[in-house]
């Protein structure tokens, strides 16, 4: 009776340990023997996770593509840079922000939280509206979302300077601080996942009459979903400012938008699982074809791939996964506990 | 890991060299000094910092040649920081963890301070191959950080004056491009200088665009709706979005002169706009034969001597007077520690290099009044006018854009 409780406990938590356990041994590794340019390809691959998994936590579930969440990493950004950034040089350049914000440092740990709930709230704000549209509709108008932001971001010159680089804003994200970040997001994503909201969610995803009929709220059910969202894509947010101690309005817009998407599709965009391998997989090829380009030496001869070659085959790669495996990787599976016997039926992937 | 990666020809002259050294010098002579480039040589960045690098190179090679600098050779290394700002910072750190004396970085703010800034909080000295914001210094990086070209602030400057006090014009309509710091700057400079010897009302107006955008034909219909119209047409911009508003504003028919700015320099665009004149900017140097310095003329033979080739950029002479400043700075420290070495950049008053007198203070690390080769196209081509030296020097609020 207790082994089979326990062996419960482990079939639930088994989906994230099982990507959260590689991901020590990953930063263990860089930690111990990793360059200074491998550690933080590591750093950056994690960042991307939390990115990643909290566009999951909303597109996975909910089955609508967002483009706008790169939008409240940006919110969530600026705002920690803004509560922690440059004492000398804020007064001066930035003018427009409050008192509070202008003459004032304040420490990292309430920059964090209390900038991950600015993200949520401009989350909760845009859902209020957004959440009321369904499929392509409510696509297209998350996009919009992003060129509100960064239209209004990229010109309020007192307060971001425009579209100039902040510079010193204090780096404190190491890998270690990077995978907390991953694992309070993967855990996040999967208390969510399992949670009765988390269900609704994907039961609406599924079929929408039908979850109607059931008592399901679509609308409030998608907002819990875009808020949680929007928040752990803010924890990147404020983890990508602090790892490179500069922040620019363009940092957050289309490029990252796609690069995390593809890497979200890549993977599987309807398991969490997916999130994390579709990161672990283009991050590592891009890392193999970089180093290609930069050269590597067989004995006496000396190899290198013209540049522009890593962008080719990363392409080259997402279309044959697309082509091949449409549903991304993982499909729609959840890394789960191999079925022990006497542990009854094994639950059907969420 | 990171892997030396040079030119071809580099590699040969620096094992050339190596060699000779292992040869002239014993086993115990001091360390070379090692310079690290932390700059694009992928993505649009590498337009503008592969010229200036190799500008860099040729007088790294000179001292190297002449004995070294302070009886050190130099040895440098590149690596490509793909015109991605975090992946510069990357590189950067990189570089730093393996040891260098001095990083160069890209010829922009955006893209070379995450470089720049993982120098600096190492406590080495920095210094960015040719960016135009002040905060490429010790106010937007930090204390060992400075820059190899004058401000963007000055490019406007030099322009406003050189248009009222030379070319005699009387008024004038601004058009700017919003999508670079770069051009906000050059503008705001641009504005103060004139306003010196004109008044407000001789601005006659103003109009924005996007470098991306496909067409301006509304701000077209706007400034021919003025008038009387303008004597001439401001306008800083890089491409394709500057030939492009040039080739239409020419095309609707206004021939008045259009003043610009440095970036827009050097004839590969002029093929969007053929019998472009009156075409006005301050440039650094005059590719084209006719630049009125000797030691110019000089530079570039041993360019084509070096390389092969022509430059196929002016801005290949910051790269060149970049290291120029720092070999002075060195010898007169007599350290590459970076706290010396600023100390004695701080204190440049006028130094004459290749590029022009410059001078740096510990508030400004950056140009401010460095004499431009003032430029004309006729004929396809642009053609060296004269040198011009701007007297307005801004101040911290201009620079800074404070209020602006």
């Amino acid at each position: 009776m207790h082994a089979g409780k326990g062996i419960a406990i482990l079939e639930r938590v088994w989906p994230v340990l099982v990507l959260v356990v590689p991901l020590m041994a990953v930063v263990v590794l860089a930690d111990l023997y990793g360059s200074v340019m491998f550690q933080r390809t590591v750093t950056d691959a994690l960042i991307k996770i939390v990115l990643v998994v909290g566009l999951y936590i909303f597109i996975g579930n909910s089955g609508i593509v967002s483009f706008g969440h790169i939008g409240f990493a940006g919110i969530a950004a600026y705002f920690a840079t803004w509560m922690t950034c440059c004492a000398m040089m804020k007064p001066i350049t930035m003018t427009g922000l409050p008192d509070f914000l202008r003459l004032e440092t304040y420490s990292l740990w309430s920059t964090a939280l209390v900038s991950v709930a600015i993200a949520g709230v401009a989350a909760l704000v845009i859902g209020l509206v957004l959440m009321r549209l369904s499929g392509l509709a409510a696509s297209i108008s998350t996009l919009a979302a992003l060129f509100i932001f960064h239209a209004v971001y990229a010109n309020w010159d007192s307060v971001t300077m425009g579209r100039a680089s902040i510079v010193g804003v204090p780096t404190y994200v190491t890998v270690w601080v990077a995978l907390g970040g991953a694992v309070l997001a993967i855990a996040v994503a999967w208390l969510y996942q399992i949670s009765s909201y988390g269900l609704a969610t994907r039961a609406a995803r599924d079929d929408e009459v039908a979850a109607q009929a059931s008592g399901i709220s679509l609308y409030w059910n998608r907002l819990i979903a875009f808020v949680l969202s929007g928040m752990v894509v803010g924890l990147g947010g404020v983890l990508m400012v602090h790892f490179q101690g500069t922040i620019s309005v363009n940092a957050f817009y289309l490029n990252l938008t796609f690069i995390t998407l593809a890497m979200l599709v890549v993977g599987g965009m309807r398991s969490l699982a997916g999130a994390v391998v579709g990161v672990v997989v283009l991050t590592s090829v891009a890392d193999v074809f970089r180093r290609l380009e930069a050269g590597v030496d067989l004995g006496a001869m000396r190899l290198s791939t013209p540049v522009g070659t890593q962008e080719m085959f990363l392409a080259a790669l997402m279309l044959l996964i697309l082509v091949f495996r449409k549903d991304g990787l993982m499909g729609r599976r959840e890394l789960r506990l191999p079925r022990f016997p006497g542990t009854g039926q094994g639950r059907e992937a969420p | 890991m990171l892997k030396l990666n040079l030119p071809k020809g580099a590699t040969l002259a620096a094992s050339v060299s190596l060699t000779a050294m292992a040869v002239a010098l014993p086993a115990a002579a001091d360390d070379p000094i090692r310079i690290g480039f932390a700059i694009a040589q992928s993505g649009w960045m590498a337009n503008y910092d592969a010229e200036p690098f190799r500008g860099a190179i040729m007088r790294i090679e000179e001292i190297n040649e002449a004995g070294g600098l302070l009886g050190r050779q130099i040895e440098y290394r590149v690596s490509d920081t793909r015109t991605d700002q975090q992946y510069a910072a990357t590189v950067g750190q990189q570089m730093v963890a393996e040891g260098v004396d001095l990083l160069v970085v890209s010829c922009d703010y955006d893209m070379g301070a995450p470089a720049a800034l993982a120098a600096s909080q190492a406590g080495i000295m920095n210094i960015s191959l040719c960016a135009g914001d002040p905060k490429m210094g010790a106010q937007g990086v930090g204390p060992y950080t400075f820059t190899a070209n004058n401000s963007g602030q000055t490019e406007g400057i030099a322009m406003a004056e050189y248009a009222t006090r030379e070319m005699g014009i009387e008024t004038v309509y601004i058009l700017e491009d919003l999508s670079l710091e770069y051009h906000r700057s050059a503008v705001a400079g641009f504005r103060a200088a004139w306003l010196q010897d004109r008044d407000e009302a001789s601005i006659l107006g103003r109009d924005t665009y996007m470098n991306d955008d496909p067409s301006i034909a509304s701000q077209i219909t706007r400034l021919r709706g003025l008038d009387p119209q303008p004597d001439s047409l401001y306008m800083c911009s890089v491409m394709p979005g500057g030939g492009s508003a040039i080739r239409q504003i020419r095309a609707a028919g206004i021939d008045t002169p259009i003043l610009g700015c440095t970036a827009m320099v050097d004839n590969y665009w002029l093929g969007a706009v053929p019998g472009l004149t009156n075409f006005w900017l301050p440039g650094f140097m005059s590719l084209y034969g006719d630049d009125p310095r000797d030691e110019i003329h000089e530079f570039l033979a041993a360019y084509e001597e070096r390389w092969g080739e022509a430059p196929g950029s002016s801005y290949v002479i910051n790269g060149y007077s970049m290291v120029e400043a720092y070999e002075l700075a060195v010898s007169r420290a007599e350290s590459v520690e970076a706290p010396a070495v600023t100390e004695a950049m701080e204190a440049f008053t006028d130094e004459q290099f290749l590029a022009g007198p410059s001078t740096y203070t510990p508030e400004v690390h950056i140009l401010l009044d460095r004499p431009y080769l003032m430029m004309n196209v006729e004929d396809d081509s642009f053609r060296a006018v004269e040198i011009y030296r701007p007297t307005l020097i801004p101040d911290m609020q201009l620079l800074f854009r404070i209020g602006q």
